[in-house]
């Protein structure tokens, strides 16, 4: 073979490596049997940098249980860079460009409404577990038909952790200490929230929030303490107010999806093994990685001099009234999209309360 | 009115279509900035307003550069080619060129039909993205036509 013609066969192969991730099972080779090549690799688009503990602690260890509980025939990996950007994760896997990809339903405002039911900070617990668990529920008990993840398996639904107060110069203790403050939000909704709270929401990216608050551009940030420690912003924020009774000014969602086509080919009982191991158990899982990565970064931020405000009680009662619109405007959007709303959401309710009382979390804060 | 004419009448209404909207971009920026840095209160979603001004400055140049023969062109070939070869070869690549802006303008036209199915919206602003993907869709249609329309027209002067 000339050197050219070894090139293009190279290139070829390495070209159909890439595109048959997920390929049929051979005939020759049925499910159950032992092998150097698993069936299926599976090829998920890289979703937070390797250093971050979403992906040493719930994806990777996740891929591996795909692997142990299929034997081998059907392995995940990880792409060595993100192959679009962040927005663009669930039309990745939607059209099949990688198999499996996650992210947050807030990067995309509009398309994820139902699957936000968990927004309010009034759940009557801040315990990512039980809100992740009960999400999870609802998700599959009433909100999967409406078809907001449409075109792909819906692997994993979750909480983050709470979306808290932060700021530079200004301790915030009543709700006039707010006014004019311009805020980094961390959504389209937490903006709204902001707003209706007189303070300026600002929608800015993760580097841009770095160089606003060192350029004195943003006078305060409502994002997770996990974020707020990993992205190194505690030098320049001094105060934390924890609004809502502790609870924060909103929740972050998570979703991992498959690519409908891409799952199909798994073989039936490799894809009940891969669900047992995912749904309510890798919610599960990345929840109580956040409880503990959020506790660590709460410590280092104290040790970092961080000053915790309490607010009044007449800026909690204001930031209830502020807070009612995140149900309002999901019932009324449930109620569009068919479902009955106001039931669903209170059964959502019941579900937070009882996971979060039959783990002794009621008013984890 | 000739073809000739009505090309020159559409280049300038899209050259004004355009300018509107690249003055309404810095209008945007210049109270953002103003208004964040002076009066401490800047247009909510400032950021995603320009970036929609962007695409829309940019799609809407694009019929306006093709029916001038506005865009780049680098002619390594041209010196070195007779005359008659020199015709052929732009003819032919205008022809490719036609061809890609209509794929990018299909592609667009789906990608519009997705966002719209899917709901999404610019934030805060709620403006849906589908109607960018038609917009831009549309445009690059406008001007895989245009470019397509030159192929019958004679050569531009020179400095035309």
């Amino acid at each position: 073979m000339r050197p050219l013609a070894v090139k293009v066969a190279v290139l070829l192969h390495l070209a159909a490596g890439l595109t048959s991730a997920g390929a049929p099972t051979p005939a020759d080779r049925p499910p159950g049997s032992r092998d150097s090549e698993p069936d299926h690799v599976l090829l998920i688009n890289q979703v937070a940098p390797r250093s971050h503990f979403y992906h040493s602690e719930v994806l990777e260890p996740w891929a591996k249980d795909v692997a142990r509980v299929t034997g081998e025939r059907v392995q995940v990996r990880f792409s060595t860079a993100p192959l679009g950007s962040y927005r663009r994760n669930f039309d990745m896997a939607w059209s099949g460009l990688v198999d499996l990809a996650g992210g947050n339903q807030s990067s995309n405002p509009g398309r994820f409404q139902l699957t936000m039911i968990n927004e309010s900070p009034y759940l009557g617990t801040s315990d990512p577990e039980s809100i992740s668990v009960a999400l999870w529920r609802t998700h599959v008990r009433y909100l999967a038909p409406v078809g907001e993840f449409a075109g792909t398996t819906v692997l994993a639904l979750h909480v983050s952790s709470l979306q808290q107060l932060y700021t530079t110069e200004k301790p915030v203790r009543e709700m006039d200490d707010l006014a004019g403050l311009k805020i980094a939000a961390p959504s389209e909704l937490g903006a709204r929230l902001i707003e209706r709270l007189g303070a300026i929401p600002v929608l800015l990216t993760a580097p841009e929030i770095h160089d606003g608050l060192s350029r004195g551009i943003i006078d305060g940030v409502s994002m997770g303490p996990t974020g707020t420690s990993r992205l190194h912003l505690h030098p320049f924020l001094k105060y934390e107010t924890p609004v809502a009774e502790g609870a924060g000014l909103s929740w972050g969602g998570f979703y991992l999806v498959a690519n409908n086509a891409s799952w199909q080919r798994i073989d039936a009982a490799d894809r009940r093994r891969i669900l047992d191991i995912s749904g309510e158990a890798l919610v599960r899982r990345a929840a109580r990685v956040f409880i503990e990565r959020t506790r660590d970064a709460d410590l280092e931020l104290e040790r970092a001099g961080m000053v915790r405000v309490t607010p009044s009680e007449d800026f909690e009662r204001r930031f209830r009234a502020a807070a009612a619109f995140i149900d309002e405007r999901w019932v009324e959007r449930a109620n569009a999209s068919g479902i009955d709303g106001t039931a669903v959401l209170a059964w959502f309710r019941e579900a937070v309360r009882r996971e979060a009382a039959r783990l002794g979390r009621l008013k984890a804060h | 009115m000739g073809l000739e004419q009505l090309i020159r009448k559409a280049s300038s209404g899209f050259a004004w279509v355009a300018g509107t909207a690249l003055l309404a971009m810095v209008l945007v920026t210049a109270v953002d900035v103003f208004g964040r840095y002076v009066l401490g209160n800047p247009i909510t979603s400032g950021h995603a307003l320009v970036q929609a001004l962007v695409f829309v400055v940019v799609f809407l140049g694009l019929p306006l550069l093709s029916s001038m023969r506005g865009y780049m062109q680098v002619e390594l070939l041209k010196a070195a080619l007779p005359p008659a070869l020199a015709r052929v070869r732009e003819r032919l690549t205008e022809s490719v060129a036609a061809a890609c802006l209509a794929a990018f303008g299909l592609q667009f036209l789906w990608q519009g039909r997705y966002y719209s199915y899917r709901g999404e919206f610019i934030e805060m602003l709620e403006i849906p993205l589908a109607w960018f993907a038609y917009l831009g869709g549309a445009l690059c249609l406008l001007a895989a036509l245009l470019t397509g329309v030159r192929l019958f027209l004679p050569p531009p002067e020179r400095g035309d």
